[in-house]
Formats: structure tokens, C-alpha cells, sequence
């Protein structure tokens, strides 16, 4: 059991690296959480939070081409590592055994 | 219409401001959504900027942009990550955000520091719009006010200033000056406007040469200036210029205002242009509404063709140097020219020239009577700005060793000394403009204050007070140099903390607290320099107000009324004078009544009137025999009880058909008759004689601190002057008031279409002859407290402090059988070794600086011993009161609690 702690953003992005599998990078990642929860989500955001997972460990990144769309900049994918997945895991259970047994829940 | 790129700022602001890390990929992210936001825009067709809530390309980018800036921007190189970017100025605001979350984790420290110095800028910003309003920048949007000066009609050895120019004289200056780019006069008029716009109205105007927006340097907006013709032909081209705020209240601000037809003083007149907005006239401090070419005098004020006498001197003077000519280069010339046209003139001009005086030393208007106190005040609030400052800074030191762990820290892991005092000044500049801008605030409502000093006139009075760019300048300057004075040392201090015993949260050797006594002394002398100051201010202000004006002013009601716009003529206005008095003097609840041109005390005065020959005195070469003269009306000297010393004073038989009179002031009987027989002689003015046929007591004229000044009555039923001051004296106690409306009823039974103006009491205008006495002392004595209050809490603080040191040992003492007493006669006695260094420093640089003042003080002396003396008693007070609470409470320790901790 690792002692990594998520925050819920930190999970929200973990989860969107996990549905976009190779195709998640700033945009794409803002998109998912903005259309799955319907929060509105600034791009500063997602990256301070990648920037922390990166840190802690629980995401990889890797470097795209550039192209005309983004002025001739590169992107930057972003993959869940197995420790983040396994972080975001126990997380989720944390979580839900924390709520076994709340009324009306 | 959306552009192909994102908005240009902020892709510009977020290269410079993103870390190296994220920069490319965050600009690539945002750029490439904007194009498809954009691209989906363009498809729906031009949509609001938001359409049930979805925002435009360009909006969303800005959104986004600032959320990335905030989230990601400045980011300080952290200890984990090897960073390879960071500016400057990314240190800088990094360091700024720090400060900001340490302050906001202490908010009452920051909030009560805030306040402090908001106190001191924010008066230092009030005083500094005043000087500003009146000194530096008294024409709004004139071009390079410094070049603007004031010339004044004087003698050549610098005397007698100031009296009006001849027009001609004008422009006999005006064609042969090489030093000066322009020279532009003007005389101060009221006109009645009726007409198109709206009801009848009086307005401030001012008789002006044609080139005078030109000397000032301000072009009209809608419309133009005067052009030459309309300047040189008495009468020809009936023509004005209105203010930019008459053109808006009256004309509704009508974009064709430029040839309008007005009725000025029931002439018609066409408008030809509007002054800028902001712009009041040649006058630093006042507004007109009205600019009158000298052409249309005649229309204007009373006075026969004043443009063609030579000897008439009515003009006041503003002209504007050549750049980089100085003042004594211009001094020169006027004199040179001056001899020319007194070789050319003989007899006309003698021994006279143009002074040549900055704005800031007008002997005209409000600037130069108002710059010393200004200057008095800038000092004083200065000084509370220093104490404020040192209260902050003792603030900072004592809190920097609650804060000594979390330098030890940093220091610890490895930031430089240097960048720790960096973050510590930053820290402190936060606070210094914070303290700023709430400060602004404050001054805006000083500044306000402050007019309430200005003494009553008849005057349109429009100072500049708005806090413009300048004032906004000036205040965070002194921010930043505050956040330096207060924030160095202790930032020095707290930098030097010993890094182990800290970490380990042991207490430092006791800090000394010789610095934080320092700055207690410092502001202890200083308060005391401002409440002598004060003190020196009041005692003027109590002399003043003993002044015998000569006359009594109580219970009299003066009626400003002006017959020249309505169409009299001499001899109707006279008839008007006559029936006026009769029919006031017989209303119950009136002692006496009168006239008078310009009632005493006025800050507009007296004119002066060349006198040819004076019976019974022979003057010395060279010597002119110019004199003061109002023109009044029948018992002036019984309305204003001024005592008639010889001789009888102007009454009813002095009437047009009968001798010519005047009657003298003691001062004139005294100078040219001094075998002391005044009545009976006779004085030629002009080609008219006239005979003396009394003396009256000398009266204050223009100031409470004159020598009394030769002075000539002259009856107004002999030399009519259609503009004058009605002057009703209540019968018995109770508001005066009270005469006022059946004063009205009768002027207007008379002549309905009559204004009266001005109404005010020969009281106020007394008062507002010391008006900057009381103005100094009003702000010195508030300042001087608000010091005081400053120096007191640091005392109290610092005190309070030494008392918490020194627990034990009073711990001790009372254990060893000291009674509470002698505990708390040792905290007073600490406290008075304080109180006492500052006091006796502020008083002997007080005693050094009070010497500048001298030449505003009234009646007393820069050593007055009293205010001297007040003061030390004063502070003596304030430091019992504040020391007692500190001193109880070390009385009142309980010795065992005491002794048991550590």
C-alpha cells in the first residue's frame, strides 16, 4: 500500500489519462472533465495537477510533434503510470468504505 | 470577427510569465482550441460575447489566459525540480505573493500597520493635491505651467507692490519684450447673462487681451480664441468665450455653439468659442465663466474708456517666459523697458516697473497667500509620516522574532541572505501600498476638508482637487520610499538570526531592544516638533482674533449689489442710493445703514487713486503721492462705529451740487499734516480739489497684522460707483439674520430685477482674515495629536514589552518584599527616560526649526515659552497614560506564577 494521497482533482485528471489512453494531452484532458462533469475546468488547472502526478510519480509524459494549429508547438501526452493507477485505486476504496453505512448515501 | 490568432497581450503576457516547463505546451493547448472555438463562432454566425452563457473565442482565451497565470505563472524554482526558467520580475512578484500570504496570516498586525500608514501617505497625498491644485498645476491643461508668471506694477526698488498696468502700457511691454513669449491681461468682472440657455443669471467673468488662451497656453475646444481684430476697436465685434462647464449647464453642451447669441449685461453678444474643460482663467484657485474681449470693456464694468488712459491702472498681468530664460534675465528687461516708457511719458510713470513673480509668489490671488501655510502643512504632515513610519518599523522588529523560525528555515535550505531581505523589503512594500491606497481614499476627503479654511469671497473659488495621475505619482513614490525607511532595517535585523537555536525554538539571546528605543525617542521628539508647532499656530490664531479691527463688526450684514448691469446711469443709480438707505434705515430691527465699495477686510481691497497734490505737504523728489480710497455712503462711520476723531464723517448734505469732500484716517493726518490740522486742508486728484472735512480712526483694511495705511473716504453721492456692498447693522441682540429677507423685500420694491449677492456678515469676514492662521493651526494641532496617539501606542508597545523581559526579576523584587508601588515607579521610570530623550530632543529642534515659521506667526514669539511649555505637559500625560496599564500590570504579578516559569 502505497502512503500517496490523491486530491479530487488529482483523481478527475488520473481518471480522464485513463479514458483518453494515448490521446490525452492538454486539451483532450480539459474537454473529458469538462464534458463528464460538467464543471467548467481552466487549462492552468490541469497542468499544475499533471505537474504535481508527475511529481508524485503517478503520470508519464512523452513529446508530440508540432503543428500548425498550436503556432508550431509541440504537445505533451500524458499517460497514468502504474503506480498512479494503483494510487487512484486505493483511493476509490477509501473512498467507498468511508461511505458504507452513511444514511441516505 | 474573429481573428485568426488569439489575442496578441496575452499571448505576449503568458510567454513572459509561464514557466519554462509549461510554456510551449499551454500556449500550443490554448492556441489550438481558440482556433477551433473561433472556426465554431464564425460558423454560427457573429455571436454576443455571450450567448446564454458560452463565451466568444476570444473572451474564453482571456478567461483562460488569466487562469493560467495565476495558477501557473512565477513559479520559484522549487527544491525538487531544476528549473531553468524564472525573470527577474518573477522573483520579484513571487516574493510579492509571499509577503501577501504572510501579512494575511497575520491580519491585525497587517491591518493596524495598513492603517497607520494609510494615515501618513494618505495626508501627505491631501496636502500634496492642494500645492498641486494651487502651486504646480493651477491651469489645468495650460501647456508647461512652469513657464508662467505673474507680472505686478510695482516700484522700482521692489516697494508698493501691487497695482494693476495701463493698457497701454501693456502693450508698449507686450511689443518690445524679447524675454517673455507673451504677456496677456485680464480684469476680474461679474456679467449678468440672460437669454437663450435659460434663466437670468450672474456669473464670475474676466475682462481679458485677446492672446490670453494663447499666453496660457490652452487652446478652446468648439470654436476659437479671440481674433485680433476683435481686440482693437472699442465696441466693434461684441464677442465672447464661454466656460467649458457654462457651455454644458447653460447650452446643454450644443456642438454649434460657436455663434450663439447670449445677452451679457442686456447687450447682445455672440459666443465664438468654449475654454477647454478644467480651464478657470487666468486665476490659479478660481473659475470664470465669461472671457470678455478688452475691446468691449466699456460694456463689461463701469469706467470711462479705460483703454486709452495711459494712467489707468486696471489690468492684472500674467505672461509666459521663453524657455529657458530665467527669471532675472526677464527682471532685467522689465526694468529697461519700464525706463522707456517712463522717458516717454513723463510723469506718467515714474519710478515704477513689472515685478516679475513664479505662480507659487503671485502678490495676485490665492497661490502666493496660500503657499506658506501649504508649505507649513506639507512639514507637518511629513512628520507624521515619519512617525508613522517608525511606529511601523518597531512594529516589524518586534514581530520579525515571532517570525525568526521561518527564516532560520529558509536560510536553512539555502536562499541567500540577500534574497531573504529582498523578500522582507517586498513584504514591506506591500503594506506601504496598501497603505497607499486606502490613503488615497483618506486624501481625497482631506483635501475636501480643507476648503473649509478658505476664507468667504465673492469669487468663484475652484481649486483642483482631483487626484489625477500626478497625485497618484506622487503617493505611491512615497509608498516606496516609506517601504524602504520603515522595512530596511528590520529586514537587515531579521536576516540575521542564528539558524540552529532557531530551528531548535529556542528563545534568541534577549533581543535588545535599543533599536526599537531609538525609533520610540525619534517619534516622541518628533510629535513634540508638531505640537509646538501647533501650539505656535494657536496662540497666533488667539492673537489674531484680539485684533481691534478698528471697527465692530458684530451684528452687521453686508448685500453685495452691482447697478452697472442693469443700465444705470450715474444719476439714477445715485437717486437709487438715496431712496435704498432711507427706506432701510426705517425697517425695525435696523440700527444704521450704508454703502461702501469694498467693505474692510474684503480680499478683494481697496483701490488705489493717484493723488496729485496734497495741500499743507511738500513731497520729496521722486516721492508718489498714491493712496487708498473707498467710495462710501452716508453714516458709514456711525454704521460701523468707527470713531471720528476730528472733524464729522460723510452724512446726507454731501451730495453732488454740494462742496466736494473726503473725509481722512488718522494714518494719512498724521503722515502729510503733522502740525495735526487735517480738516479745512484740501487735496487735488486729478484736476478736482477736495477738502478734508474729517478724520476717522485708523481701520484694518487688507490684513490684521497691517500698519495702518493712509486712507481716503470719499462720499458715493460725489464719486459714483455703481457696483457696492450694502452694510445693515442690527438694533439689539439675536441673529442678525433676521433683516436679511426685509432687506431683500425692499430692493426688490425698488427694482425687481435687481440680484443681491454675496450676503455674509461682517463677522465672518473678519474671521476670514485669519483664515490662514486658523488653517495652520487646525491642521498642526489635528496632526500634531494624530503624531502623539502614534507615539503614545509605541510607547505603550515597547513598554509593555521591557515589562514582559523583566518578569522575573519583578518577580523577584516583589518576593523580596518590594511593594507593588515600586514595581510600577520602575516601569514609569523606564518609560520617562524615553518620553523624556524625545522630549528634550523635539523641543531643541523644535526651538532650531520654529525660526522658519516666524514670518507666519502672529503676535508671538518662534520661543513662545508657552506653547513650549504645553507641550512638554502634554507629552508628559501621554506618557503616564500610556505607561499605566503596562505598569499595573507588572504591579499586580503574582510572584509565584512568575517565578515558576521557565
Amino acid at each position: 500500500m502505497s502512503d500517496l494521497h490523491l486530491g479530487e482533482f488529482e483523481q478527475l485528471v488520473l481518471l480522464a489519462l485513463l479514458h483518453l489512453k494515448e490521446h490525452a494531452y492538454g486539451v483532450s484532458i480539459r474537454q473529458e472533465i469538462e464534458s463528464r462533469t460538467g464543471r467548467s475546468v481552466s487549462l492552468g488547472a490541469v497542468y499544475k495537477t499533471l505537474e504535481r502526478l508527475e511529481d508524485k510519480g503517478c503520470v508519464r509524459s512523452a513529446l508530440g510533434d508540432p503543428t500548425p494549429e498550436r503556432g508550431g508547438r509541440r504537445k505533451k501526452f500524458y499517460r497514468a503510470s502504474p503506480l498512479g493507477v494503483r494510487a487512484l485505486g486505493e483511493s476509490f476504496q477509501a473512498l467507498r468504505r468511508m461511505a458504507e453505512g452513511v444514511e441516505g448515501f | 470577427m474573429q481573428r485568426k490568432h488569439p489575442p496578441r497581450s496575452w499571448s505576449w503576457l503568458l510567454e513572459r510569465v509561464l514557466p519554462h516547463e509549461h510554456r510551449e505546451f499551454v500556449l500550443g493547448d490554448l492556441e489550438e482550441e481558440y482556433r477551433l472555438r473561433a472556426r465554431d463562432d464564425s460558423s454560427r454566425g457573429s455571436a454576443p460575447a455571450t450567448d446564454r452563457g458560452r463565451l466568444n473565442a476570444a473572451a474564453w482565451y482571456r478567461r483562460q489566459a488569466m487562469a493560467a497565470i495565476v495558477r501557473l505563472g512565477f513559479r520559484r524554482p522549487s527544491l525538487r525540480r531544476p528549473s531553468r526558467g524564472g525573470s527577474m520580475t518573477g522573483v520579484v512578484v513571487d516574493d510579492l505573493r509571499h509577503g501577501l500570504k504572510s501579512l494575511l496570516r497575520a491580519p491585525g498586525f497587517s491591518a493596524f500597520t495598513i492603517i497607520v500608514l494609510a494615515a501618513g501617505i494618505g495626508l501627505n497625498a491631501a496636502v500634496f493635491t492642494w500645492i498641486k491644485g494651487v502651486v504646480l498645476e493651477p491651469f489645468p491643461g495650460a501647456r508647461r505651467p512652469s513657464e508662467l508668471v505673474v507680472l505686478g506694477n510695482q516700484n522700482r526698488d521692489g516697494s508698493g507692490c501691487c497695482s494693476g498696468t495701463s493698457y497701454l502700457n501693456l502693450e508698449d511691454y507686450r511689443a518690445r519684450t524679447k524675454t517673455l513669449a507673451g504677456i496677456a491681461g485680464y480684469e476680474i468682472a461679474s456679467v449678468h447673462l440672460s437669454g437663450a440657455g435659460g434663466a437670468p443669471e450672474r456669473v464670475g467673468g474676466t475682462i481679458v487681451t485677446g492672446n490670453i488662451f494663447e499666453v496660457m497656453g490652452v487652446t478652446p475646444v468648439a470654436g476659437r480664441g479671440f481674433l485680433p481684430e476683435e481686440t482693437r476697436e472699442p465696441g466693434s465685434h461684441p464677442v465672447i468665450v464661454i466656460s467649458h462647464a457654462l457651455w454644458q449647464r447653460r447650452f446643454g453642451g450644443d456642438p454649434s455653439i460657436a455663434g450663439r447669441q447670449v445677452t451679457v449685461n442686456d447687450r447682445p453678444f455672440t459666443i465664438v468659442g468654449v475654454a477647454p474643460r478644467g480651464f478657470g482663467g487666468p486665476m490659479a484657485g478660481l473659475a470664470f465663466d465669461v472671457y470678455v474681449p478688452v475691446a468691449m470693456q466699456a460694456a463689461v464694468v463701469s469706467g470711462q474708456q479705460l483703454l486709452a488712459n495711459r494712467g489707468a491702472q486696471w489690468l492684472d498681468l500674467i505672461a509666459r517666459r521663453r524657455p529657458g530664460v530665467t527669471l532675472d534675465v526677464v527682471r532685467a528687461e522689465m526694468n529697461a523697458i519700464s525706463e522707456q516708457i517712463e522717458r516717454e511719458h513723463p510723469g506718467l510713470y515714474e519710478n515704477r516697473t513689472l515685478g516679475v513673480y513664479p505662480l507659487s509668489q503671485s502678490p495676485i490671488g490665492l497661490a502666493g497667500a496660500v503657499f506658506p501655510v501649504l508649505v507649513v502643512l506639507m512639514a507637518i504632515v511629513t512628520i507624521v509620516l515619519l512617525v508613522a513610519c517608525a511606529n511601523v518599523a518597531g512594529l516589524l522588529i518586534a514581530r520579525a522574532s515571532a517570525r525568526r523560525r521561518e527564516v532560520a528555515v529558509r536560510m536553512a535550505l539555502g536562499a541567500p541572505r540577500a534574497r531573504l531581505v529582498g523578500q522582507l523589503l517586498v513584504e514591506s512594500l506591500a503594506l506601504a501600498l496598501a497603505g497607499a491606497a486606502a490613503g488615497l481614499g483618506l486624501a481625497s476627503w482631506a483635501s475636501r476638508a480643507l476648503l473649509a479654511f478658505t476664507p468667504a469671497t465673492d469669487l468663484p473659488l475652484a481649486i483642483n482637487l482631483s487626484l489625477d495621475r500626478t497625485v497618484v505619482a506622487f503617493t505611491a513614490a512615497v509608498a516606496i520610499v516609506s517601504s524602504v525607511l520603515f522595512g530596511l532595517f528590520p529586514a537587515l535585523q531579521s536576516s540575521r538570526v542564528e539558524v540552529l537555536p532557531a530551528l531548535r525554538g529556542q528563545l534568541q539571546s534577549l533581543s535588545r531592544l535599543g533599536m526599537r528605543r531609538a525609533l520610540i525617542v525619534g517619534q516622541v521628539a518628533l510629535s513634540v516638533v508638531a505640537l509646538v508647532a501647533a501650539g505656535l499656530f494657536a496662540r497666533s490664531l488667539a492673537q489674531a482674533s484680539r485684533v481691534d479691527p478698528g471697527f465692530d463688526p458684530r451684528g452687521t450684514v453686508l448685500f453685495s449689489l452691482d447697478l452697472f448691469p442693469g443700465g444705470y446711469d450715474a444719476e439714477r443709480g445715485r437717486q437709487f442710493f438715496t431712496t435704498l438707505l432711507d427706506r432701510v434705515r426705517e425697517l425695525p430691527g435696523v440700527d444704521a445703514v450704508t454703502l461702501a465699495r469694498r467693505p474692510p477686510l474684503l480680499p478683494r481691497g481697496a483701490r488705489g487713486t493717484e493723488v496729485a497734490e496734497i495741500e499743507g505737504y511738500q513731497p520729496s523728489p521722486g516721492e508718489r503721492l498714491g493712496l487708498l480710497y473707498d467710495v462710501v455712503g452716508s453714516d458709514y462711520f456711525r454704521t460701523l462705529r468707527i470713531p471720528i476723531v476730528s472733524g464729522r464723517g460723510i452724512d446726507r448734505r454731501d451730495s453732488p451740487t454740494s462742496p466736494p469732500v473726503v473725509v481722512v484716517n488718522e494714518a494719512m493726518a498724521r503722515r502729510y499734516w503733522q502740525d495735526g490740522q487735517a480738516v479745512g486742508r484740501r487735496i487735488r486728484i486729478g484736476s478736482r480739489w477736495v477738502e478734508v472735512v474729517g478724520v476717522a480712526a485708523d481701520t484694518k483694511r487688507r490684513g490684521l497684522s497691517e500698519a495702518p495705511a493712509p486712507f481716503i473716504y470719499a462720499p458715493v453721492q460725489q464719486r459714483y460707483e455703481p457696483d457696492t456692498t450694502l452694510m445693515v447693522r442690527a438694533a439689539g441682540p439675536g441673529d442678525p439674520g433676521r433683516i436679511v429677507e426685509p432687506v431683500r423685500g425692499i430692493v426688490s420694491s425698488i427694482d425687481p430685477a435687481l440680484p443681491l449677492f454675496s450676503i455674509t456678515t461682517l463677522e465672518t469676514l473678519v474671521r476670514g482674515a485669519s483664515a490662514a492662521e486658523r488653517a495652520a493651526a487646525t491642521g498642526a494641532g489635528l496632526f500634531g495629536l494624530l503624531s502623539v496617539m502614534l507615539a503614545a501606542l509605541g510607547l505603550y508597545g515597547i513598554v509593555s514589552c521591557w515589562v514582559s523581559q523583566r518578569r522575573r526579576e519583578f518577580g523577584v523584587r516583589l518576593a523580596l518584599g518590594a511593594t507593588p508601588g515600586a514595581i510600577a515607579g520602575l516601569v514609569l521610570r523606564q518609560a520617562a527616560w524615553l518620553a523624556g530623550a524625545g522630549v528634550a530632543v523635539g523641543l531643541g529642534l523644535a526651538a532650531l526649526l520654529s525660526r522658519a515659521v516666524a514670518g507666519l506667526l502672529f503676535g508671538v514669539s518662534p520661543l513662545d515659552p508657552v506653547s513650549f511649555a504645553a507641550t512638554g505637559l502634554l507629552l508628559a500625560s501621554v506618557t503616564l497614560a500610556a505607561t499605566w496599564l503596562p505598569a499595573r500590570r507588572a504591579a499586580r504579578m503574582d510572584p509565584v506564577i512568575t517565578l515558576r516559569t521557565e
